[in-house]
């Protein structure tokens, strides 16, 4: 049984007339241990996606889903007290932002031991010692001393693994990381990718990874889910998504690396934006901007099609002749 | 239109042909005082501490480093928007230091600069049309009806539509924004553009299409780029010699092939195998280096690499390395960089 299941989740925000669907029909299944990428562009909904299994959507915004189920639970249905409890506890998430993530007037030992406190107890001095024990598991040097440490006498990747040690405190068995490295610098960024895969590891943890990065993904995940304005529109194992990617827009994210183009002259580029909330095309959704596109793109919007874990959002996958 | 070159020589300026160096930087240094505190003595951060490099016309300079390596207070040498404490620096033929206010005037017409976050860096309440024309009517005699024509012209060139003139930049996505910055920078015909992190903050589709513009516009306007960045594979791509920085001093600077190819000093290594990599072949060997950067204000003795350096031997920690040719074009600050070639 997956650990978590997620079916056609749906965020909308606005008039009940006409919403802005930001999350539009989104499923996902994460097995227990298991290293998900969540891939896709700003404005693609990956974030949303996140916020609204943690239940951090605010009103206006309206969440619904068929399933929303965390082992077996149905999240949906439980009462939002046992809800939060099970929140910051058994599902966990960072933020990309580590220096507006952590409250700047109280000390890390603070912090850290609220989230102990409130999820599991335990007389002051134990506490301490277990948020003194989880700064050593995030290889914080000189941990005793950095207890007592406010936010801003820490550089952002020592804040990065103080929000991570908050987050693995009370041994969730999934963790949301939401672009984790994104504002870190590269040698930081390696050593934050090594930390969280070693640590999801030890603890069985599964580890749902937003980013836009394909070269994080490349490195760290076992599945990606490729976003695309509100919608899922590829599923694949890595490595096979980068070997042969079935939806255009992967080829073109894929292409448009740097990497892939040393040696030529330009890069290959996909024109246009990603459509806003009042320009989403009637038809699929990457329409105007799909070197491939037909007459039945633009009429309707394709659905998620293809084997189990190997699904693409086109009528025209790309490489179908390549068995999943 | 009229071509950027053509219109330069009709001002009765020389684009510059290929080889002419139009920056020229030597021992460049910039020291901050910080306060400590009331009644301590005030430390001294050395934010750029002995920079030399040339760039000439149609070329890239790449400077890479992650954050206070002293790539920003470079930056803001070469625009002049800081005088540097030490060292010279020449922009298109003048010395900086030795020129007087006038020629300081019109060299700041040769040097313009490109933002990380386009967000930040275009004023809300202008319409385009007014930041674009905003250089001419500053620099030159031009009357309203010609700078609007050169402002819709340069809009052109850089992809955006003509009738975008009367917008307002919350208007427009990152993207657009940021060609808005490149047009803004390139008004004047500059000889140097300096671009510090351009492409950092857009998405990867979008990064492509901008790069692609900023390459378009170099090989029409010969315009020499000073390219700051910490992303390995955009500079892999764009730069034609790139210059590794660790804490206000050059580490490594070489050729970008040469660089690529063969790095000789172990941060340059670092930094290639930090970079997450699709391909992996080109990621078999991960080191991942342990430590965080030091701090300017108290930065470790010898190499300041040392204590992060997985090959760092006792005379690392007392003598500070220089800047030595370790092969033909490539310099390198390391004491064994002949024994780990």
């Amino acid at each position: 049984m997956a650990l978590l299941e997620v079916d056609q989740l749906r965020v909308e925000f606005g008039p009940a007339a006409s919403p802005f669907k930001a999350v539009d029909g989104v499923s996902l299944r994460i097995d227990a241990g298991e290293v998900v990428g969540i891939v896709g562009e700003s404005g693609s909904g990956k974030s949303v996606t996140a916020l609204a299994l943690m239940g951090l959507v605010e009103e206006p915004g309206r969440v619904s889903a068929q399933a929303l189920r965390f082992d077996g639970q149905d999240l949906l249905a439980m009462p939002l007290k046992q809800r939060r409890q099970m929140l910051g506890r058994d599902i966990a998430m960072i933020f990309q932002d580590p220096m507006s993530s952590l409250n700047p007037c109280f000390t890390v030992a603070y912090q850290l031991i609220e989230t102990l406190r409130i999820h599991e107890g335990g007389s002051k001095k134990a506490l301490r010692a277990r948020a003194l024990q989880l700064l050593r598991d995030v290889e914080i040097p000189d941990a005793e001393r950095r207890l007592d440490a406010f936010p801003h006498q820490l550089s952002g990747g020592m804040s990065q693994r103080v929000m991570v040690a908050m987050a693995i405190a009370c041994n969730p068995r999934l963790l949301i990381a939401d672009e984790p490295t994104t504002a870190l610098d590269v040698t930081i960024q390696a050593q934050m990718l090594a930390l969280l895969l070693k640590l999801q590891r030890e603890r069985g943890m599964a580890l749902m990874l937003i980013t836009h990065d394909l070269g994080v993904v490349a490195e760290v995940a076992q599945r990606v889910q490729v976003m695309y304005a509100g919608e899922v529109v590829e599923t694949a194992l890595v490595p096979q998504i980068f070997e042969a990617p079935r939806h255009p827009y992967t080829e073109a994210l894929l292409s448009a690396l740097p990497e892939h183009n040393i040696g030529r002259r330009r890069l290959s580029s996909m024109p246009g934006v990603v459509p806003g909330a009042f320009d989403r095309p009637q038809g699929c959704l990457l329409s105007p901007r799909c070197p491939y596109v037909q007459d039945r793109c633009r009429a309707e919007r394709p659905a998620l099609s293809g084997p189990e874990g190997a699904q693409a959002r086109c009528y025209f996958p790309l490489h179908s002749e390549v068995p999943a | 239109m009229t071509a950027p070159v053509a219109r330069m020589e009709a001002e009765g300026r020389n684009p510059g042909s290929p080889d002419t160096v139009v920056l020229q930087a030597s021992g460049l240094a910039k020291h901050y005082p910080v306060s400590q505190g009331f009644m301590k003595p005030k430390a001294l951060a050395r934010a750029l501490d002995g920079v030399s490099f040339e760039v000439k016309a149609g070329r890239t300079l790449a400077v890479v480093g992650e954050s206070g390596c002293g790539k920003s207070t470079l930056a803001r040498q070469v625009t002049m928007i800081e005088a540097p404490t030490a060292g010279h620096l020449v922009l298109a033929g003048v010395d900086v230091a030795t020129a007087g206010a006038a020629a300081r005037k019109a060299l700041r017409r040769e040097v313009q600069m490109v933002f990380q976050n386009p967000f930040a860096s275009l004023n809300p309440r202008k319409t385009i049309g007014r930041a674009l024309e905003e250089p001419l009517l500053i620099n030159t005699p031009l009357s309203a009806a010609e700078r609007a024509e050169r402002a819709r012209a340069m809009m052109a060139r850089v992809g955006l539509r003509p009738e975008f003139h009367q917008r307002y930049p919350h208007m427009f996505s990152g993207g657009q924004r940021q060609r808005i910055a490149i047009a803004r920078a390139l008004m004047l015909s500059p000889r140097i553009v300096v671009a510090d992190e351009p492409v950092s903050a857009l998405d990867v589709s979008i990064q492509a299409q901008v790069l692609n513009l900023l390459m378009d516009l170099q090989d029409e306007t010969k315009v020499a780029y000073v390219f700051i960045s910490h992303n390995l594979a955009v500079v892999e791509l764009i730069a034609d010699d790139v210059m590794v920085m660790y804490l206000g001093k050059v580490v490594e600077q070489a050729p970008k092939r040469q660089l690529f190819a063969a790095p000789r000093h172990p941060y340059t290594r670092a930094l290639l195998a930090s970079t997450p990599r699709i391909d992996a072949a080109s990621r078999a060997q991960k080191t991942v280096l342990s430590g965080e950067l030091p701090s300017p204000l108290n930065p470790p003795s010898g190499c300041a690499f040392h204590k992060r350096c997985p090959h760092a031997i006792e005379r690392c920690r007392v003598e500070v390395p220089v800047l030595a040719e370790v092969a033909p074009g490539q310099l390198a600050a390391c004491h064994r960089s002949a024994e780990l070639a």
